[in-house]
């Protein structure tokens, strides 16, 4: 049986290092590039009004209620990405859009006025007017 | 060492080279606060990595020009060519520096326009509220006015061509409510000459922006609340170009037997007007913003209106009322805070 031969590239020690160092390096300053940006943000608002904003990179349920205290829906933060658990709408499409997590993304539901969106912690304010 | 090798080694220096490239091409911001003109100042732009020493080298020359403008427009401390000189020398015609001649230009006719409400010609009245308040006497009515003296902003003689002023004898001037929103547009000149496109200045009571960072058309400002520094009423949304200023009764004060006479003066009388809590205007020029926030701060709502009509100028407006009511122009989009406690008119 002839067996096909793997054949590698022949370098010395020097040159492994070479090679791995520089992607190491690219790698980390990737790395590093991504983990400056400030942490995103989940604005949730009811019938045009700010019900609250969590940060995406804290894993936690959120009962969104309406201003009589009835529960509308269930959304949950997970992973750094957020999603509409349960929701007492009649259509449940919010359940059905799913997990979102970029900047700018929105999740609606009609029925209850509620609307998720995710916006950039620095988008947050500019600047103050005294 | 052969080809493959070689192939190797060149791909993985191009994936390290670029991803180093686009690390240091990444948007940054620059910022800092400085306390220029009786208030902080702070100065942010916005630029990539790679000019990070331009950009700190640019924003401490844009804190000089605030220290100039500053230092040209004061009345209470001389320099050649400056406010305070021009008030030594009223009666004889003075050489003055550029920016006073600019901010005189601008802000004299506005005397006409608000019929004597918006009046450059209080630093003696200014002088009269800031001694009491030291003195804890409460000034009559009759001191103010006659401090303001016969002549108006109007007597005042601009000649643009050889840098001179002729203030009247009875007058000196106090540009308190002209020269920062004249700064701001004056960094904003020098920012857009250093080739940087986006920048926000806040001056405390005036914001101007340049451009808008690079994930959105707009810059996020948030109102504080005219009765407390830890509340915002609500957010509005800057595009490129626009200042916004603020006058208030809250902000600046003088505080006699316990009570607080805001520091906006009325050009007619030399008594503090209390219409409003607070007056917020957005245009598109930083003197204009600061003048015509006075300007309406001091003028009746339905006067004020008439006096934006007349401007060329895009403007939007907002009162806060002594009753807590809010009135608003069409176009002034604000995104209240949740627990807001004005109303809408």
């Amino acid at each position: 049986m002839n067996i096909p031969k793997i054949t590698f590239i022949k370098m010395n020690k020097k040159e492994y290092i070479l090679i791995a160092g520089l992607l190491i390096l690219g790698l980390l300053s990737y790395f590093f590039m991504y983990n400056i940006e400030p942490g995103a943000m989940v604005k949730i608002e009811v019938s045009q009004k700010l019900y609250g904003t969590y940060a995406l990179n804290k894993d936690q349920e959120i009962l969104v209620k309406d201003s009589k205290g009835v529960i509308l829906c269930t959304s949950e933060i997970k992973d750094g990405s957020i999603r509409v658990k349960s929701s007492t709408c009649t259509d449940k499409i919010c359940i059905k859009e799913g997990e979102i997590s970029s900047s700018g993304q929105t999740i609606i539901c009609l029925p209850n006025q509620v609307v998720i969106t995710v916006i950039n912690e620095k988008e947050q304010i500019d600047g103050v007017l005294k | 060492m052969n080809v493959k090798k070689l192939t190797l080694i060149i791909i993985s220096s191009i994936i390290f080279l670029s991803l180093i490239y686009f690390y240091m091409n990444r948007n940054i911001v620059v910022a800092q606060t400085q306390f220029i003109m009786n208030t902080t100042i702070e100065i942010k732009l916005f630029g990539k990595n790679i000019d990070k020493q331009k950009l700190v080298k640019t924003m401490n020359r844009a804190f000089d020009i605030m220290k100039e403008v500053e230092d040209k427009s004061t009345s209470y401390v001389e320099y050649e060519g400056n406010a305070a000189s021009l008030n030594k020398h009223r009666g004889e015609y003075y050489m003055v520096n550029q920016d006073l001649i600019e901010q005189l230009s601008t802000s004299i006719p506005f005397y006409k326009l608000t019929s004597g409400e918006f009046n450059i010609g209080l630093y003696r009245t200014v002088n009269i509220w800031k001694n009491a308040t030291d003195k804890n006497y409460l000034p009559s009515r009759e001191e103010a006015l006659n401090s303001i003296g016969n002549s108006t902003p109007d007597d005042i003689i601009v000649d643009k061509f050889n840098n001179r002023v002729k203030l009247p004898e009875d007058m000196e001037i106090d540009l308190g409510g002209v020269s920062k929103g004249y700064a701001l547009d004056k960094v904003i000149v020098f920012l857009k000459n250093s080739n940087i496109d986006i920048a926000l200045i806040n001056a405390g009571g005036n914001i101007i922006t340049l451009g808008t960072p690079v994930d959105r058309d707009y810059f996020n400002i948030a109102i504080q609340d005219p009765q407390s520094i830890n509340k915002i009423l609500g957010t509005v949304k800057l595009n490129n170009g626009q200042a916004i200023a603020t006058s208030g009764s809250y902000s600046r004060y003088y505080e006699i037997n316990g009570e607080k006479y805001s520091h906006i003066l009325s050009g007619n009388s030399g008594y503090p007007k209390h219409l409003y809590k607070s007056v917020t205007v957005i245009t598109n020029k930083g003197i204009i913003s600061d003048i015509l926030s006075t300007s309406l701060f001091l003028l009746s709502i339905e006067n004020g209106r008439k006096l934006i009509e007349k401007l060329d100028y895009p403007v939007e407006f907002l009162y806060i009322l002594n009753d807590d009511t809010i009135i608003k122009s069409e176009g002034f989009k604000i995104e209240y805070s949740q627990d807001n406690l004005y109303k809408d008119e």
